[in-house]
Formats: structure tokens, sequence, C-alpha cells
């Protein structure tokens, strides 16, 4: 378990190895937050609650899901494919010590360094030229941290088990890419599935995606009553486990199929 | 580009087949052979890393296969074109989690750091980011990182590789160091010859995925190559040399060349024969060269 935790803090020293790329994508974000105020300002115009939710609410979801998008950004995806593709895999199967759990810390230490590094910084820039993204109530606030934790392991063993898909095809190509695109849209990330038409909706309720943003997001803005928050955090339990399943099958079988490139 | 797009032809390539060997404990065997010939992949395999589609491996009775955690322990590997470092860390950082991932008690980790030290004067570099590290000081980190957990079993992949003459010189002495230190057995991959010639008590070649040769190199020597060359150099022209024990294959102006069976005669033999009745300004032996007995092993494999 040392071994873990001391990967979290390489993990975190490492990001001090890469300032210039934290400085580009932050600016990024700070523009993606503006951008988006502008946008549910202007669609709230002439309404006050749309679908049961204010223009407050929805300026706070839409500074939130900015927020948690930067601790969803993970490495395991990118960093099987090139490993795999280099062949560098081999030194990771050499230690003794279980290799995905190994990826996982360190996307853990990823994590933790959004949180200081960005997510400090973006909250106070929205709560200056937007608006304090307030929860609904302290209790919705714990709520949405356990939601967010859940999501980040859906994110997580997603980005698993694509990367894992390297180890029978070698080189994955855009796949991933399109993988974080769907989420992108699906997740209500940007819009809410709640704006959707119903059917559409219904739809979406046996995707894992809306299980991803929406459902933190809606638990923190208070659009959720409590028995509809707590059912939607065992669909992200159900998620996690479904997914955890497929990544152990995979596993095992991903193992057996190594092969090295280069020597 | 279409036909390649559209059919999916499979050739099965067998990179090694039907090897087989024992290694005994505290031996260093040196594992050669050609570019491609299979090393890595044995080498590979005998770590874990590949599984092989047939036939079995047993490492201090553990498949590295199906207990791949129980072998991987005892195991060292170094990869000379790979490192298991943290290229944006300093040396000792790789270290630090080494020590955590192979749960290697304090006082152990502090020992193998200061013998570390002694042989590849590891304190010069471990403050230093590893990016910044030159291939040889890279490749002394590679070593002690892989030795830190006191591994009984050590595989070398091509560890002197692309390394100046300095360098290669330390790096054998470390492999012959730790070896009688700790009696590690060692199995080492490498091309270059002066490696194995060093260090090697025994070699496996292997070509086209079969063993073709397993034995000591003098016994190599001496069953492909028995013969030595003695070179005579005369004042001027070279006289009539006789002898039933040695041949002349080579001659030019003042000079000969004389091979003979080193089995059936003497140096000291042959020359106090031919000073018998002849004069020479100079004359100088020559053994039998390790890198065409290896070729020709190679060639004809």
């Amino acid at each position: 378990m040392r071994a873990y935790f001391y990967l979290v803090k390489i993990r975190m020293q490492l990001s001090l190895a890469y300032r210039f790329e934290f400085i580009t994508s932050i600016f990024v974000q700070i523009v993606i937050l503006i951008a988006n105020s502008f946008l549910w300002r202007v669609l709230y115009a002439n309404k006050t609650i749309v679908a049961g939710v204010n223009m407050n609410q929805m300026l706070t979801y839409s500074i939130m899901s900015v927020l948690i998008s930067c601790i969803f950004y993970y490495d395991v995806e990118n960093d099987l494919r090139s490993r795999i593709r280099q062949g560098d895999i081999a030194i990771d199967i050499l230690k003794p010590i279980n290799i995905f759990a190994m990826y996982f810390f360190n996307d853990v230490g990823n994590a933790l360094n959004a949180v200081i590094q960005r997510i400090l910084p973006l909250l106070l820039i929205a709560a200056l030229f937007i608006q304090l993204p307030l929860p609904a109530s302290p209790i919705h606030l714990l709520l949405f941290i356990v939601s967010t934790a859940f999501s980040f392991l859906i994110m997580w063993l997603m980005g698993v088990i694509f990367g894992m898909i390297n180890f029978w095809v070698i080189n994955l190509g855009p796949l991933g890419n399109i993988k974080e695109m769907i989420i992108r849209l699906l997740s209500g990330s940007i819009i809410p599935v709640w704006f959707f038409p119903a059917w559409i909706q219904k739809v979406f309720s046996f995707l894992p995606f809306i299980y991803t943003y929406q459902q933190p997001l809606g638990i923190y803005v208070g659009k959720f009553t409590m028995g509809e928050a707590l059912f939607g955090m065992g669909i992200q339990l159900m998620w996690v486990l479904i997914l955890y399943g497929g990544y152990r099958i995979m596993k095992n079988r991903a193992l057996k199929n190594v092969l090295i490139q280069g020597g | 580009m279409l036909k390649t797009m559209f059919t999916n032809k499979k050739v099965i390539t067998k990179a090694v087949d039907h090897i087989s060997f024992d290694i005994q404990e505290g031996e260093i065997v040196g594992y050669i052979g050609p570019n491609g010939a299979g090393k890595s992949t044995t080498i590979k395999m005998m770590s874990g890393i590949l599984t092989p589609t047939k036939g079995s491996i047993l490492i201090n009775g553990f498949s590295p296969q199906k207990d791949r955690q129980q072998v991987v322990k005892k195991l060292g590997v170094v990869f000379g074109q790979r490192s298991q470092l943290y290229w944006d860390l300093r040396l000792g950082e790789s270290f630090e989690l080494l020590k955590r991932i192979y749960q290697i008690p304090d006082e152990t980790y502090k020992s193998n750091l200061t013998v570390m030290n002694e042989i590849l004067k590891i304190n010069e570099i471990i403050d230093t980011p590893v990016r910044q590290l030159s291939l040889g000081q890279r490749m002394r980190g590679d070593l002690a990182a892989a030795i830190l957990h006191s591994p009984p079993i050590l595989f070398l992949d091509e560890p002197t590789i692309g390394l100046d003459v300095e360098v290669k010189y330390g790096i054998r002495k470390f492999i012959r160091d730790i070896n009688q230190e700790f009696q590690t057995t060692i199995i080492l991959t490498t091309h270059d010859l002066d490696d194995i010639q060093q260090l090697c008590d025994r070699i496996i070649i292997i070509n086209h995925g079969q063993i073709v040769e397993d034995g000591s190199l003098q016994d190599l020597i001496k069953r492909i190559s028995p013969y030595r060359q003695l070179i005579l150099e005369f004042y001027d022209e070279v006289p009539e040399i006789k002898h039933e024990k040695a041949k002349v294959i080579k001659q030019e102006s003042s000079r000969v060349w004389l091979q003979f069976d080193n089995t059936k005669i003497t140096a000291a033999d042959l020359i106090s024969d031919l000073s018998a009745y002849n004069t020479f300004k100079d004359l100088s032996l020559e053994e039998p060269n390790i890198h065409d007995i290896i070729r020709e092993v190679y060639t004809e494999t």
C-alpha cells in the first residue's frame, strides 16, 4: 500500500515539472467557464424556471461541470496506449504489484493535483466573474462528493477498459477520442439531459454516461429529490460494479496477450 | 494497400522453438545469438512478460506465468534499451518507489545503497534528474535499481549497448562483483563478445529460435577452431620451413604464418624446434579469434 501512496506523491511532484502545460490548459478552461455562463444567461433571458431549474442553479451547474471535469482527466488510457505501443509495458509487468492499481493511483495523484492546482483557481475566477457556485445544502454537498467519487470510478474504469483494447490491436487510433466526445455530449456535461425529450432521457438512463456528470451536478444544484439522488447513486454503484467486472475479465486475458514491441 | 486492408492472412513465425536449459545457482551464463534469434523473447518469457504457447518455465520452482508476482520479486531485470527510471524525477526518487514496491526493509535498503555506491558510484548521480544523466550514468542507475531488492537472479538484456569502454569496464566489474558477493545467478544477453569472454562460465548460443551451442567458451573454441598461429619475421628472405606439426598458411616478403594445433604441440616446443636451424628477428602468437568463431557458428546454423 505504501508503494501506491508513493505513486500518488510522485505524480504530484511530476505535475510541477509540467507547468507550461498546466497554464495553457487552465486558460482554455477559463474560456469555457465564461462562455458557458453567457450561453445560459442568454437562454434564460425571458424565463425564470426551465425543467424545474432556475438560472442561478444552471450557472452553478455549468461552473461545477468545468470544475469536476478537471478531476475526470486521467492518464491510464493514454499511458496504456503509449506503453504498449513502445513496449515499455514490459517494465511495469516486471513489478511484483498489480500494474493497473499502479495506474489507478497515478490518476488519484492527478485528481488530487487537479483539486489544488486547477479547481481552486477556477473556483476563485468563477466566484469573481460569474457567481459563487453554492450547493443546495450541506447534505447535498456531501452526497455530491460521494457521487463525484463514483463518477471518477466509472470514468476511470471506462478509460482502463479502452486502454486495454490496445493489448489486442496495438494502437486504438482515434476511438479513444470518439469515446471522450460521446461522454462530453451524452453525459450532460454541457447541456443537462433533462432539457431533452422524455424518450431520449429514458434511453440515456440505461447508459452509463449521465451517471458521470449529470448525477453529481444535479445533486449539487438540488435538482433531484433526496430519493432520486440516492436512487441515482445506487445506479452509479451498479455501473461501477459492472465496469469493474468487465475490467477483471479483460485484465486476465490482456496479460496473456502481451506483445512487446521493439526488442 | 487495399489488399492489406481487406485480407488478414496470418503467418505464424516461431520466435523460439524447442528451447531447453537448466541454470544453476551462482552461474553467469552468456545467452547470445544474432539479431532476431530469439534472445529477448526468451528473457521475456522467463520474466513472465510473454506467455509461451507451449512448454514450461520454472524459476526457483515457480512458473513466471502462473505466479508472476512470486517470480518477479526474486528477479532483477535490466533492458539496455529501456529504462525503469522516472525521466523527470531525481534518480533517488525512483529508488524510493522501488523500495516500497518490493517492500525492502530499511537496513537492507541502506546497505544495498552503500554497496551500490562502492561499485557504481551511485551517490554522484542520485540527486540528478534522470533526463539529465548520460547514457552511461543512466545505465548505472538502472543496474542499481534492478538489484536494490537483492534479487538472487538477474537478467541483463544487452546492458553494455552503446556504452564507452570505461563504462563497459565498470559494468563488467559490477556483474563480477555482485556475482561473487551475493552468489547472484546472472543471465546476460549481449552482442559484445568481450563481455562474454570476460564474464561467462558458460554460453548458450541461440539461432533461428533454437539452441545451437551450450557449453563453456573454451570448449567451443577447442572444437571449432583448435588452431593457433605463429607469425615469424626474418631479417630478409623467408627460408623454407618444414615442420610435421605446423603448416605454412601465408607468406609475404619477410614474414610467414604458421598454423598449429596446440593439443598436438605447444608453442614453446614449436619455437625451439624452428629456432634450432633458423634465426628470426621477431615472433608473435595469435589466439583464435572469438569473433570469427562465433560468426562461424551463426552462419553455419
